[in-house]
């Protein structure tokens, strides 16, 4: 009879089906193995919609631009990044449209208290990729008619240079797009218009599926930004307040565009 | 004295593991699953939560009292498979938790219910019953942190944090949630309104109450009653210093206010609560027991 198997004075043989012994040592393998998989494979999970590859606006030649791949990262994973560049038949600056869904796996107030965890947030995609940093950054709002709603509601953008663009130009708009078809830049307000579509989703069938864990709640976003167009260096005699009218007037179209299409994700 | 990897000798690590009694080997899994549950909660749930996690898992250690000497695990026939199935639930579901979720509080419950079937038949669950209610705490205080409303918490967070200020000599004016001073003003909204701390201490003064319960229940139905009070006095003194903060002339006032606000200064507070409340519940109990000695 082997050691293993020998019953010790104060134990009486097991009389199950398997003996608990294996059992128990088994059970307490599978918590180790898992918290390491789960130090090493934390992730935020990937959009579950991707960003249109073409695109139609009225007033504008559209050409779509090369993309970038999906990339899934511990506190904020990208979706594929899709570029068009956008040539207003007025005349006016060419511009590029770059559409990148992301999502996080926060989207609490009390996220940033969490170990290491980043809030869902435009400022977080600046960090993460390059072409998306914003400096020089202020806030502008734009109201948006919604039929039924009874409450002016806004969108919050966000507008300022590249990093290579002459200081005080205005040649970058920001925003998220979420799924309640309003989009902002601070991840304070992007929670709220999240906390929209989750509360118009109470009670149904996604809450009991992300309850026993089959969905993960949705706190992504659309992440858009317009950027004027190589004459931007301020040689092309137009202002930074033109540049701006311009670029908010094209995040109107485009807009209507994203929110027809339902690409709020 | 110097320990080194060298003096480890594997093999005998190994025959020590294989000579573990059952009864070492549900102790290691519940610690175990213990750890892997502080682990989950520190890489995925706000840190007030993980807190409270670790107030009710020493809780739960503290009214558990040790197993008695010479005790082994002999789970029933069908008591044992739902402790597995239970486990594995726990283990397959915390590892699809990536943020802030309300089931994150229930899995304590659920590891501890399926640890004591492991343990003992259903008839003989009793002793663990203490252990389980204060797991049971976690989703309760998780639900009424999510449900209840902070309107009037804040508004008596403001007035208590205008007494404060005034009784340290500034002028402030509490309307409603916000108090406004010379050069500055706050408002208490949100987390600010210290339900947390409150709550924390309320669940100090149930894992107390059970553990070293005082001689008449009353005494310890009292201190139920402070404990809310004095996490609302202990937030209040942290607001009154953001105040405080805001209205200085620091220089860097700004990282002073996030680091009590948001950042570890919260939680000193939160201690310096818990602090507080250890020490008058052990002065009080002190004193009981000075008096029965006297007599």
């Amino acid at each position: 009879m082997s050691r293993s198997a020998r019953p010790c004075p104060t134990q009486k043989p097991d009389h199950g089906d398997l003996p608990l012994r294996r059992l128990l040592a088994g059970l307490a393998l599978l918590p180790l193995m898992l918290s390491i998989e789960k130090v090493v494979a934390l992730s935020a999970p990937m959009p579950t919609a991707e960003a249109p590859d073409r695109i139609r606006m009225d007033g504008y030649r559209i050409r779509a631009l090369p993309h970038s791949g999906p990339r899934r990262g511990r506190d904020l994973s990208l979706g594929t990044m899709r570029q068009f560049r956008l040539v207003p038949l007025s005349g006016e600056p060419q511009l590029t449209l770059s559409l990148l869904p992301i999502r996080s796996r926060m989207g609490t107030p009390l996220s940033k208290t969490t170990l290491g965890g980043k809030d869902l947030g435009m400022e977080a995609v600046g960090t993460l990729v390059p072409g998306f940093a914003l400096q020089e950054q202020r806030l502008i709002v734009q109201p948006v008619a919604k039929a039924g709603r009874s409450v002016p509601q806004v969108d919050q953008l966000a507008v300022g240079r590249g990093a290579a663009d002459p200081d005080g130009s205005t040649t970058r708009l920001q925003t998220c797009l979420t799924s309640s078809g309003l989009a902002a830049f601070s991840g304070y307000l992007l929670r709220a218009n999240l906390a929209v579509g989750m509360t118009e989703d109470r009670g149904s069938v996604p809450q009991l599926l992300r309850f026993v864990g089959l969905q993960q709640a949705r706190y992504g976003c659309l992440a858009v930004q317009l950027e004027s167009g190589a004459a931007a260096g301020g040689q092309d005699g137009r202002s930074s307040g033109d540049r701006q009218e311009q670029l908010e007037a094209a995040w109107r179209n485009v807009r209507v565009v994203l929110v027809g299409s339902g690409k709020g994700v | 004295m110097k320990i080194s990897f060298k003096t480890i000798s594997w093999p005998l690590l190994l025959a020590r593991c294989h000579s573990l009694e059952n009864r070492d080997l549900w102790v290691l899994l519940a610690a175990i699953v213990a750890l892997y549950l502080l682990l989950l909660n520190l890489l995925t749930q706000p840190f007030d939560e993980l807190l409270n996690l670790v107030l009710v898992l020493g809780g739960a250690l503290l009214v558990l009292h040790g197993p008695p000497v010479g005790w082994q695990p002999r789970p029933g026939r069908i008591g044992r498979w739902v402790g597995v199935a239970l486990l594995m639930a726990v283990l397959w579901r915390g590892q699809r938790i990536v943020g802030y979720e309300f089931i994150s509080s229930l899995l304590p419950l659920l590891a501890g219910v399926g640890l004591v079937l492991l343990a003992v038949p259903v008839s003989k669950l009793r002793p663990f019953l203490p252990a389980l209610s204060l797991l049971a705490l976690l989703p309760v205080l998780r639900a009424v942190e999510s449900l209840m409303p902070l309107g009037t918490l804040s508004v008596a967070t403001a007035w208590l944090t205008q007494l404060m200020l005034t009784l340290s000599g500034y002028a402030a004016e509490q309307m409603g949630n916000s108090i406004r001073m010379k050069g500055g003003g706050i408002v208490v909204s949100g987390a600010c309104a210290g339900l947390n701390i409150l709550l924390q201490l309320l669940l100090v003064a149930v894992i107390f109450a059970l553990a070293f319960p005082m001689r008449q229940r009353w005494q310890n139905g009292l201190m139920f009653l402070t404990a809310p009070l004095l996490g609302m006095v202990v937030n209040g003194m942290r607001i009154t210093l953001l105040a405080m903060v805001v209205t200085s002339s620091l220089p860097n006032k700004r990282w002073w206010f996030e680091f009590f606000h948001d950042h570890w200064g919260a939680m000193l507070f939160s201690g310096l609560g818990m602090q507080l409340f250890v020490w008058l519940y052990v002065y009080w109990m002190a004193r009981q027991v000075a008096a029965l000695g006297s007599r």
